[in-house]
C-alpha cells in the first residue's frame, strides 16, 4: 500500500524524492491542476461565445490567447503528465521491479514540466496551439511567442526522457518470470506510446527551433518572403502531432484494459488482438499525418494516400472497442465510478472515431476542415474518451494513492453531469461546423440560422461539464483527508485483485 | 485462440465499410477537383483582414465578389501575408491561400442569391471579422432584375474617391496597422458641419474609416464609410448630412485603430 | 477451427470489396465530365450517404453497449441468481 498522502511526510521529502510513487503523485498533481486552469479557460472562451460581440474580452486578441493556451495546456500538460503519473505508479508493479530504471532521469523529466509550463502561462502567445506560420513567425506578438516555443520545447524533451525511462523499465527490468506476452496490456499501451514518443517528437522539437530562428529573422525555413515553405512547417508538425494523437489515446486505452475486465468480474477476452492492435496503432499512427493538410492545395495522390493511412488505423482501434464489449459480455458488471466513465469513453470513442471517417472522407473535408465541427471531432476523442478514461482512472487509483475511499455517490453525479455535458458540447459543435461556423472566431453573427442557439446550448454544456470537474475536486480533497478507510485488497468490492503492493524499498 | 474466427469476421465488416467509404469518397473527389477547361478564372487575394478579388476581365472588387449563375469559376488563391482560407460554406468551397502558392479550387453556382464568404484558417486578431459577400446573380432575365437590386442594398456607401479642392487633412500614418502604434493623424478631428475630409493612406496597407465604435457596433459604417482605401490613395468624406456632435469611427480592416470625429 | 478454415472464411469476407472497389472505378470512368458536376450537390449527397451508414452502425454499436450494460449488470436478476447459486 502507498499510503502518500496518508502517513504525514514533509513537502520537500515529496518533492525532492526520485521514488517512483512519489513522482507518479507530483505528475497526477501537476496534470490535475492544469486540467483545472485549462478547463477554466474553456469556460471563459464558451462564456464570450454565449453572445455575438465581445463581452469578457477586450479584444480577440485575448479570446485568441485564452485558446492557445487552453489546448496547449490541455494537450501538454493534462493528457501526456496524466499517462506519464499513472504509467510511474504503475509500471514498476507491473513489470515486477523495485523502481523505475532510472529513477533520477524520471525526476529531471517531471521537473521540466513546470519550468515549461510557467513559459506557456506567463506568455501567453495567441498563435494557436499549432503555431502555423507564416502567422508565428511575422505577426505573433513577441515575447509570448518564444516563450511559448520553449515551453514546448522543454515539454517535449520531459516527454522523451520520461518515454526513454518506460521503455527501459518495461524491456530491461522486467522481472525474469514474466514474459512480455504475459505482461498487461496497460504496460504495453505505454510501451508502444513511448516508443511513438521517440520516433515522433524529435520532428516538432527540430522545427521549433527553425521556428524560432525564423522569428529572429536569421533564417527563412518557412517563410515564404525569404524563400521558404509554410507548408513544410505543417508537414512536420503533423508529422509529430497525429502520431501524438494516438500518444493521447492509447493510455486511455490501455486504462480501459485495467478497468473493464475487473469491474465485468471476466478476464479479458483476447489479450493477444489487444497488443497487436496497439502494435498496429503504433505503427499506421505514422502513415496518416497530412489528412489534416488536405485544404492546403496537396495533390489528388497525396490525398488518397493519406486518406488510406488514416481509415487503416479504424479497424485496429475498432478491434479495442469489440475486445471491451466481448469482454463485459456475460459478466456481473459492478458499475462503480471507474467503469461508469469508462463505459462513457467506449460510447463517445465510437462517436468520434465515426467523425474521424467523415474527415477523412476526401471531399468531406471541404466541409469540415476547419470548423466546429473538427473541434467537436478532436474534443469528443481528447475529453470524451481521454479525459472521461483518466477521470476513471483517478478514482481508480485513489485508494491505492491515499488508502482512503472517495465518495461514490458524488462521482457519480460527476460521472452524469460530464457525459451530458461533453454531449450538449461537442455534439452541438459538430451541428455548429455543419452549419459552417469557423473555428477560432472570437465573434461571430448571431443572425445567421441556427448559430446563436447551438453556440448557447454549447456554452451551457460546457458549464455543467466544469461544474461536474468542481464536484470531483471537492470529492477528492475532502475523501484524502476525511474518506473512510479504503480495504486494501479490494477496495470496490468486486472480488478481483486490486493492485498488491506494499512498498519495499525506502525513499530515496 | 478460440476468439479467432469472430474477431476476424468483425474486422473483415470493419475493413468492407472502410473500403465503401474510401471509395466512395475518392470517385467523389474526383469529380469535383477536375477544374474544366472553360471555367472563368478569379484571381482571389487574401490578407489580414479581407479578401479582394480580380476577374478575368481586369475588374477588381474588395470585400465582394460578383458572379454569374451556371458558369463555371476557377479560383485563383494567393496570400499576401498569413495563411487564410477562402470559405463559402453554402457552396462547400474550401481552400487555403498560402503565401507563395497558388492554390485552385473551382465551382459552378447554381443558385443565385448573397451568400458568406469567410477565412476558415486562423490568421490573428481579425480572423473573426475576415469575411466578404458573394453575390451570384441569376441569368433570366426578370430574375436580374431582382438580383440587381439586391446588389444595389448591399454596398453601405459606394468608396468616394477624392476629386476636387482638397478638404480637411486626416492621414493614416505609416505602420498604423500594427495593433499599438499610432494610427489616425489627428486621432480627434474637429470640422465644421459641410467641410470635406479627405483622408490619405500613408501606410502600406489598405484602411477604411467608417464610422461606429468596431465591428461589432450595430449602427456601423451608418453615417460614414471610406470603403477600402488602397496604400498610397486618397478618399473623401462628406460632412454635409451630419449633424453636430461626436462621431468614433475606426478601420473595418484594423478595429483597433480607432479615432474620434467632432462636428460643429 | 484449422488455419485452413480461416483463410477460406477470410477470402469470403474480403471478396466483396473487390467488387466494391471495382464497381467504383468503373463509375468514375463512366462520368468524365458531359456536363459541370454541381461541387455542393455532389459533397453533401456523399456527406448524406456515409451518415446513413454511421448511424446504421452506431446504432448496431452504441445498442450493443447499452444491451452489455443492461443485461450484465451485477443487479439484473439473472446474474443476482447466478450469486446465490455461486456460479
Amino acid at each position: 500500500m502507498v499510503l502518500e498522502v496518508k502517513q504525514p511526510r514533509p513537502m520537500w521529502e515529496i518533492l525532492f524524492s526520485t521514488h517512483h510513487t512519489d513522482i507518479g503523485l507530483l505528475y497526477m498533481i501537476t496534470s490535475i491542476t492544469a486540467l483545472m486552469m485549462g478547463g477554466a479557460l474553456a469556460l471563459a472562451l464558451r462564456a464570450e461565445l454565449f453572445l455575438p460581440g465581445l463581452q469578457i474580452m477586450p479584444d480577440p486578441t485575448s479570446f485568441n490567447r485564452f485558446f492557445t493556451v487552453h489546448g496547449t495546456t490541455m494537450l501538454f500538460l493534462w493528457a501526456i503528465p496524466f499517462a506519464a503519473g499513472v504509467g510511474n505508479y504503475l509500471i514498476p508493479l507491473m513489470v515486477r521491479y523495485k523502481d523505475m530504471a532510472w529513477p533520477k532521469l524520471n525526476a529531471v523529466a517531471f521537473w521540466m514540466i513546470p519550468v515549461g509550463a510557467a513559459l506557456v502561462w506567463l506568455g501567453f502567445s495567441d498563435t494557436g496551439w499549432t503555431a502555423y506560420p507564416p502567422y508565428s513567425i511575422i505577426r505573433a506578438p513577441g515575447p509570448a511567442a518564444e516563450m511559448w516555443i520553449f515551453g514546448l520545447k522543454i515539454l517535449g524533451i520531459s516527454s522523451i526522457l520520461g518515454s526513454i525511462n518506460f521503455i527501459v523499465t518495461i524491456l530491461k527490468c522486467r522481472h525474469p518470470d514474466l514474459s512480455i506476452m504475459k505482461m498487461s496490456l496497460f504496460a504495453w499501451s505505454i510501451l508502444s506510446i513511448s516508443f511513438m514518443t521517440i520516433v515522433a517528437v524529435p520532428t516538432f522539437a527540430a522545427s521549433l527551433i527553425m521556428l524560432y530562428t525564423d522569428r529572429l529573422g536569421i533564417s527563412g525555413f518557412f517563410n515564404p518572403a525569404m524563400g521558404g515553405d509554410p507548408i513544410a512547417y505543417q508537414h512536420l508538425f503533423w508529422f509529430t502531432f497525429h502520431p501524438e494523437v494516438y500518444i493521447f489515446l492509447l493510455p486511455a486505452v490501455g486504462m480501459l484494459y485495467e478497468i473493464i475486465p475487473k469491474f465485468s468480474r471476466k478476464p479479458l477476452f483476447s489479450y493477444q488482438s489487444g497488443v497487436a492492435a496497439f502494435v498496429l496503432l503504433a505503427l499506421i499512427g505514422f502513415a496518416s499525418w497530412a489528412h489534416h493538410m488536405f485544404a492546403t492545395g496537396m495533390s489528388f495522390t497525396e490525398k488518397t494516400v493519406f486518406m488510406v493511412g488514416t481509415l487503416a488505423a479504424v479497424p485496429a482501434s475498432s478491434m479495442h472497442v469489440f475486445n471491451w464489449i466481448a469482454t463485459m459480455w456475460g459478466g456481473r458488471i459492478k458499475f462503480g465510478a471507474p467503469m461508469l466513465f469508462g463505459v462513457g469513453g467506449i460510447m463517445l470513442f465510437f462517436a468520434s472515431g465515426a467523425g474521424g471517417v467523415v474527415n477523412t472522407a476526401l471531399p468531406l473535408d471541404f466541409i469540415t476542415h476547419d470548423s466546429y465541427w473538427v473541434v467537436g471531432h478532436f474534443h469528443l476523442i481528447l475529453m470524451g474518451t481521454v479525459s472521461l478514461t483518466f477521470t476513471g482512472f483517478i478514482y481508480y487509483l485513489f485508494p491505492l494513492i491515499t488508502g482512503r475511499m472517495y465518495n461514490e455517490r458524488a462521482a457519480q453525479v460527476h460521472f452524469v453531469l460530464a457525459f451530458v455535458g461533453v454531449i450538449f458540447v461537442f455534439m452541438t459543435q459538430h451541428l455548429l461546423g455543419l452549419h459552417g461556423m469557423p473555428r477560432r472566431i472570437a465573434d461571430y453573427d448571431g443572425t445567421i440560422p441556427g448559430w446563436l442557439i447551438m453556440n448557447q446550448i454549447a456554452t451551457i454544456g460546457a458549464w455543467v461539464a466544469g461544474l461536474s470537474y468542481v464536484i470531483m475536486l471537492v470529492n477528492l480533497i475532502k475523501s484524502a483527508g476525511s474518506g473512510k478507510e479504503a480495504d486494501v485488497k479490494d477496495p470496490f468490492q468486486i472480488g478481483e485483485e486490486y493492485y498488491d503492493y506494499t512498498r519495499r524499498e525506502p525513499h530515496h | 485462440m478460440g476468439h479467432a474466427t469472430i474477431e476476424w469476421v468483425y474486422v473483415g465488416v470493419v475493413i468492407a465499410l472502410l473500403t465503401w467509404v474510401g471509395a466512395e469518397s475518392w470517385n467523389v473527389e474526383r469529380l469535383v477537383e477536375h477544374v474544366p477547361a472553360e471555367a472563368e478564372t478569379i484571381k482571389v487575394i487574401g490578407q489580414q483582414w479581407f479578401w479582394t478579388f480580380e476577374h478575368e476581365d481586369g475588374k477588381k472588387e474588395t470585400g465582394q465578389l460578383h458572379v454569374k449563375q451556371g458558369v463555371p469559376y476557377k479560383f485563383e488563391l494567393v496570400s499576401k501575408d498569413v495563411i487564410h482560407d477562402f470559405n463559402v460554406p453554402d457552396y462547400t468551397i474550401l481552400m487555403d491561400a498560402v503565401p507563395g502558392r497558388v492554390n485552385v479550387v473551382w465551382n459552378l453556382f447554381d443558385q443565385p442569391g448573397e451568400f458568406r464568404i469567410q477565412c476558415r484558417e486562423y490568421c490573428g486578431f481579425g480572423h473573426s471579422t475576415m469575411k466578404a459577400k458573394l453575390f451570384v446573380e441569376p441569368q433570366t432575365a426578370e430574375a436580374a432584375a431582382e438580383g440587381q437590386n439586391a446588389t444595389a442594398q448591399a454596398p453601405a456607401q459606394a468608396p468616394v474617391q477624392s476629386a476636387g479642392p482638397p478638404g480637411m487633412p486626416l492621414t493614416i500614418l505609416e505602420g498604423a496597422s500594427v495593433q499599438g502604434s499610432p494610427d489616425f493623424d489627428p486621432d480627434t478631428i474637429t470640422v465644421k458641419k459641410g467641410d470635406k475630409i479627405t483622408v490619405t493612406n500613408k501606410d502600406t496597407l489598405p484602411h477604411t474609416v467608417t464610422s461606429g465604435t468596431g465591428p461589432t457596433d450595430p449602427n456601423n459604417a451608418k453615417q460614414f464609410d471610406t470603403s477600402i482605401i488602397e496604400a498610397g490613395a486618397t478618399a473623401d468624406i462628406q460632412t454635409t448630412n451630419l449633424n453636430p456632435g461626436q462621431y468614433p469611427f475606426y478601420c473595418t480592416v484594423h478595429p483597433y485603430m480607432t479615432g474620434k470625429l467632432i462636428v460643429q | 477451427m484449422s488455419p485452413r478454415s480461416n483463410i477460406w472464411l477470410i477470402l469470403l469476407l474480403f471478396s466483396p470489396l473487390v467488387v466494391i472497389v471495382l464497381s467504383s472505378f468503373d463509375n468514375v470512368f463512366a462520368q468524365e465530365s458531359e456536363e459541370f458536376v454541381i461541387r455542393r450537390v455532389e459533397i453533401w449527397a456523399l456527406f448524406y450517404r456515409l451518415m446513413v451508414a454511421a448511424f446504421v452502425v452506431g446504432a448496431v454499436v452504441q445498442g450493443a453497449i447499452v444491451y452489455v450494460c443492461w443485461r450484465f449488470r451485477e443487479s439484473h436478476k439473472k446474474n443476482r441468481l447466478r450469486e446465490i447459486e455461486g456460479v
